[in-house]
């Protein structure tokens, strides 16, 4: 069986793609503490949450009879660009022994040898000829159709008249989605869950606090890792943005690589410095919001590098800026004080500069 | 008509009753003493015996441990200690644009703007520069905790302490002790150190603008306003309410909610033993770990929830 890590809601549309495509897959368990524990019991103390997060899933998903792995990986400075190469070192040296398929991003290893790898890793496919293609494709649309709706979702979310109707929603979309044995339901779930939206009782007259939450991407995608942070700014009434997804990851990866797409730049980070700090810096630089939340997890290089830019930003443009660093500490408290004191300074700033 | 302010802290909990114009008619500063639960009836008791529960038009709760208070007395509001404190700061005195508050276990910073707030920081990662260390060197020194700041004033040469670890201070000042430095300049130095960690680990640049208000627990203490006064160059204003700030704040909130239903559960509750439990709640992948109130196997409150099912079902 094969399996892959988790990052957010990609399992969703990964696991029915394995299952159209013929190619019997293990889904790992949803990310907990749990999964957090085996996954620091193989990993290196100073190493990064999300790395831990992956290895732990990796652990879970060989008990559960998977003997060998897809991890999506970039090339990139971060870790030395081997980050896939040391997960796999450690869980072979633990016991874990796995066939790993890694798919480094297409502009460094190439396109051919991209697509080799992905060859090797579908070889077991019941499917053959233009059909594969075809439910990759799909595969991708839906991602991109459920990255789109969660967006919308959080945008209307702070126009409700109950601020926790979206959250609710939210839930049972991806509730929905896990239960779908094929993609065509998961389509319909998607039309349903927007029809769903559009039923919703709006209020009138609001003017929410914006916020744009962005940062390092696997701590902003995966609601394990930021201790659901979206969902607590939702709760608050805010109207949220996180312009990093899956399927811009997708985009920006796979197009890059196929020489498509324009290049980021940035006048405060001109150049990459691994992981996606360049693409951090230049939403900071971008962003129409009343506030920004940058998050990342603890000892994040690219981070903290975005985070000084952050700093002369502050200053020069008049932003404001929340920096949460999130870690294995479980506690919540800290970070509830933090981000409602925050959005309660960006709402009195709102009603002071309109005028009130 | 009056409103409630309850604001549970590491070390203590403090209870403010407000009227209308937002004076406070009766304060309390209790020691939490590791018992949360028990700090809040005990005050809930002594402010029962001077106001009737049909006289408290509203009840806000802060603090670290905001959210039980807010479920075992209910609260109109809950809300984070920064806001509040920056509430009560405000409402003293307009013309305050920094304040400095340090607490038993947390210390904040928050920069103001015509009475609101435009940036605040907070300590991240150990409680090296808060009241706690204070609590402890004392202890250790033998010297009661409201003394500390009176002796430490008397200390003419400051000793130099590293303040960047709660662990490196105390081995610094063991060391000093042995040297036979005396104890006023020790604690000077202690004063000195803390507010020096304070200033360089919480502000971290931010631009300190007078009015400084210095106020939290440890603002009690003479020797730590005159250190700060000595880096800062300014005058450090430390209001006659400092010690329950939070709590001041807390109520003014409340006063400010315009609700109809009231959510104060009444002075009776002093009265009520009430049992935690908690549940881990497996609903969700979001495996909330619920803390419930029960009193006479029946919920009467419940917070951490993040979806609100579990206070919605105490509260039925």
């Amino acid at each position: 069986m094969i399996t892959f890590p988790h990052i957010g809601p990609v399992y969703l549309t990964a696991a029915l793609m394995l299952k159209e495509l013929g190619i019997p897959a293990a889904v790992p368990p949803a990310n907990t503490s749990e999964t957090l524990e085996r996954g620091k019991s193989v990993s290196p103390e100073e190493m990064c949450m999300p790395f831990k997060f992956m290895a732990g899933n990796l652990i879970q998903a060989y008990e559960q009879g998977a003997r060998s792995v897809i991890m999506p990986a970039t090339v990139g400075p971060c870790r030395l660009g081997e980050y896939g190469e040391l997960l796999k070192r450690l869980l072979d040296e633990a016991g874990y022994e796995m066939e790993w398929h890694l798919l480094d991003s297409p502009g460094t290893i190439g396109i051919r040898q991209w697509f080799a790898r992905l060859k090797q890793a579908g070889r077991n496919r019941t499917v053959k000829g233009p059909r594969v293609l075809f439910i990759c494709i799909r595969a991708v649309r839906l991602m991109q159709q459920i990255d789109n709706l969660e967006a919308e979702i959080k945008r209307r979310s702070a126009y409700m008249k109950e601020p926790g109707s979206c959250v609710g929603l939210l839930r049972g979309f991806r509730k929905a989605l896990s239960e779908q044995e094929r993609m065509a339901g998961a389509f319909a779930a998607v039309r349903d869950c927007k029809r769903a939206l559009r039923k919703l009782p709006l209020e009138s007259g609001r003017r929410p606090v914006k916020i744009l939450v962005t940062g390092e991407i696997y701590t902003s995608i995966e609601t394990a890792a930021n201790q659901g942070l979206e969902e607590r700014l939702m709760l608050m009434g805010c109207e949220v943005r996180r312009p990093v997804t899956i399927s811009w990851w997708i985009r920006h990866t796979i197009r890059a690589g196929l020489g498509v797409g324009r290049k980021a730049g940035s006048n405060y980070l001109p150049y990459s410095i691994g992981g996606y700090a360049r693409e951090t810096v230049q939403d900071m630089e971008q962003s129409g919001e009343d506030g920004i939340i940058k998050i990342m997890p603890s000892g994040c290089m690219p981070e903290i590098v975005a985070k000084a830019a952050s700093s002369v930003m502050e200053e020069e443009h008049g932003i404001k800026v929340l920096h949460l660093i999130f870690d294995e500490m479980r506690g919540a408290a800290g970070y509830e004080t933090r981000i409602e004191a925050f959005v309660d300074m960006l709402e009195r700033r709102k009603c002071v500069l309109s005028g009130n | 008509m009056y409103y409630l302010g309850i604001d549970v802290g590491s070390i203590s909990t403090d209870l403010a009753v407000i009227d209308e114009k937002g004076t406070i008619q009766r304060q309390l500063y209790l020691k939490t003493k590791g018992r949360p639960l028990d700090a809040i009836r005990r005050g809930l008791g002594i402010l029962g015996e001077e106001f009737s529960t049909e006289d408290i038009a509203g009840c806000g709760t802060t603090g670290s441990g905001r959210e039980l208070a807010g479920a075992f007395a209910g609260a109109d509001i809950i809300k984070n200690e920064i806001t509040a404190h920056a509430v009560a700061a405000a409402k003293i005195d307009g013309e305050i644009r920094t304040i400095i508050e340090i607490g038993g276990q947390d210390s904040k910073l928050i920069l103001m703007e015509d009475g609101f707030v435009t940036d605040f920081a907070m300590n991240t990662v150990c409680a090296a520069g808060t009241g706690s260390f204070l609590d402890r060197q004392a202890q250790r020194i033998g010297i009661p905790i409201e003394q500390f700041g009176e002796m430490a004033l008397r200390g003419k040469h400051p000793a130099s302490i590293a303040g960047r670890c709660a662990v490196f201070a105390e081995s610094d000042i063991i060391h000093q002790q042995q040297m036979g430095i005396s104890e006023e300049n020790l604690l000077s130095g202690v004063c000195r150190a803390l507010a020096n960690s304070y200033l360089s680990n919480v502000a971290q640049g931010k631009k300190i603008r007078a009015k400084v208000c210095f106020q939290g627990g440890v603002a009690a203490n003479q020797g730590m306003r005159a250190a700060f006064e000595e880096a800062l160059g300014t005058e450090v204003f430390v209001p006659a309410q400092h010690k329950i700030m939070g709590a001041y704040g807390a109520a003014l909130l409340a006063a400010e909610q315009k609700k109809n239903a009231r959510a104060f559960k009444g002075f009776y509750r002093s009265q009520l033993s009430a049992e935690i439990r908690e549940v881990p709640c497996t609903d969700c992948p979001n495996q909330c770990r619920v803390m419930t109130l029960y009193h006479d196997a029946k919920p009467i409150g419940a917070f951490q929830d993040r979806c609100g099912k579990y206070q919605a079902a105490a509260r039925a």
